[in-house]
């Protein structure tokens, strides 16, 4: 090899060389570690609605749901179309209980509802890190009307798949 | 020929040093160990991890001075293990509204298993016995212990990444002798 064409190759190799760390630096920031995608995480509840005097599935026309995730009552539910079914999250802290508060209008969301449970905690993944799963689920009406009652088909939440509780209206 | 490392970024503490050997010709053979202590502290998380780490491998000088055969560019590959101590102070629980909490776990005792590239050039320092090392040493996590499951977001010798990959960078002063 004449020590141009050496130098040449040389030239080459140092191309490459570079080219490939720019490469290898733009791959590396690809991470999924930020976005935790939905479905993984703490499930929630799914609220389904009946008439009390029939027992039959009922849909809403309009629906407002106040959640109290320890600082007083967000709103989670401000819908004015037909609703037939709702997916709450409940609070992921130590507390044995969360309440929430239901009401056909935005004037009256008066219904006071409490749901107690106990807790336990499960490993999802990097971006999503810990899912809560709620056993023991009970819920009782604290404050009537709309509401006027409360059914618990299901007394552990695991999923988001069945109906976890019926609202009597 | 000898060489350390020392980096101490914001977190990361890592204390490293190789010794490379020519096999023959163009072949080198290269053993490195190090410690380093890390924080991951970020997304919720609050997490250390800190142990010793060892590679074993080799690198083929792909080009190079005709005057002093140790400038110039190399490839290589090495395989690498680290033994470390993790705590997760703090790993969370997503909430809705800004409700999020996290789960605090005791800290264990970890190892990871890796293996890497290493791709850089080296220059010497005048006409001194010192050279300038400059790599990239991408890598590909295989196999790790776990904790109820949980994946390590920092391994000591590997990086800060839940995933598989990473891409470490560095560079070192060397003694040739």
């Amino acid at each position: 090899m004449t020590h141009k064409k050496c130098l040449h190759l040389k030239m080459k190799l140092t191309k490459i060389f570079f080219l490939l760390i720019v490469l290898l630096a733009f791959y590396s920031c690809s991470s999924d570690d930020d976005i935790c995608i939905g479905g993984e995480a703490t499930p929630r509840m799914k609220i389904k609605f009946k008439t009390e005097a029939t027992g039959k599935l009922k849909t809403l026309d309009s629906l407002y749901v106040n959640v109290d995730y320890g600082s007083g009552p967000v709103s989670v539910i401000a819908r004015k179309v037909k609703t037939d079914s709702v997916y709450i999250p409940l609070r992921v802290d130590e507390n044995p209980y969360t309440e929430i508060y239901v009401g056909l209008s935005k004037a009256a969301i008066s219904s006071k509802i409490k749901i107690n449970y106990t807790t336990s905690s499960q490993y999802v993944s990097p971006a999503c890190g810990v899912k809560k799963i709620y056993e023991n689920v009970n819920s009782s009406v604290e404050t009537a009307n709309p509401v006027v009652g409360a059914e618990q088909p299901q007394t552990q939440i695991i999923d988001e798949n069945k109906t976890h509780l019926f609202l009597l209206f | 020929m000898l060489n350390a490392g020392m980096a101490a970024f914001s977190h990361r503490k890592v204390l490293q040093g190789y010794v490379s050997s020519r096999l023959q010709n163009n072949l080198h053979g290269i053993v490195q160990a190090g410690f380093e202590k890390n924080i991951y502290d970020k997304n919720g998380y609050d997490a250390t991890a800190s142990g010793p780490f060892a590679k074993l491998g080799a690198f083929y000088m792909l080009a190079y001075d005709r005057e002093n055969t140790m400038n110039g560019f190399y490839a290589g590959a090495q395989l690498a293990g680290s033994f470390y101590r993790q705590e997760y102070r703090a790993i969370p629980v997503r909430g809705y509204a800004g409700s999020s909490t996290s789960v605090a776990y005791p800290s264990s005792t970890q190892s990871s298993y890796w293996v890497e590239g290493i791709i850089g050039g080296k220059v010497q320092l005048f006409e001194t016995p010192f050279y300038i090392d400059v790599n990239v040493q991408p890598r590909y996590m295989v196999f790790s212990t776990k904790q109820d499951d949980i994946q390590p977001m920092i391994v000591p010798g590997f990086g800060q990444s839940s995933g598989k990959f990473n891409l470490g960078f560095s560079w070192n002063i060397a003694y040739f002798f």
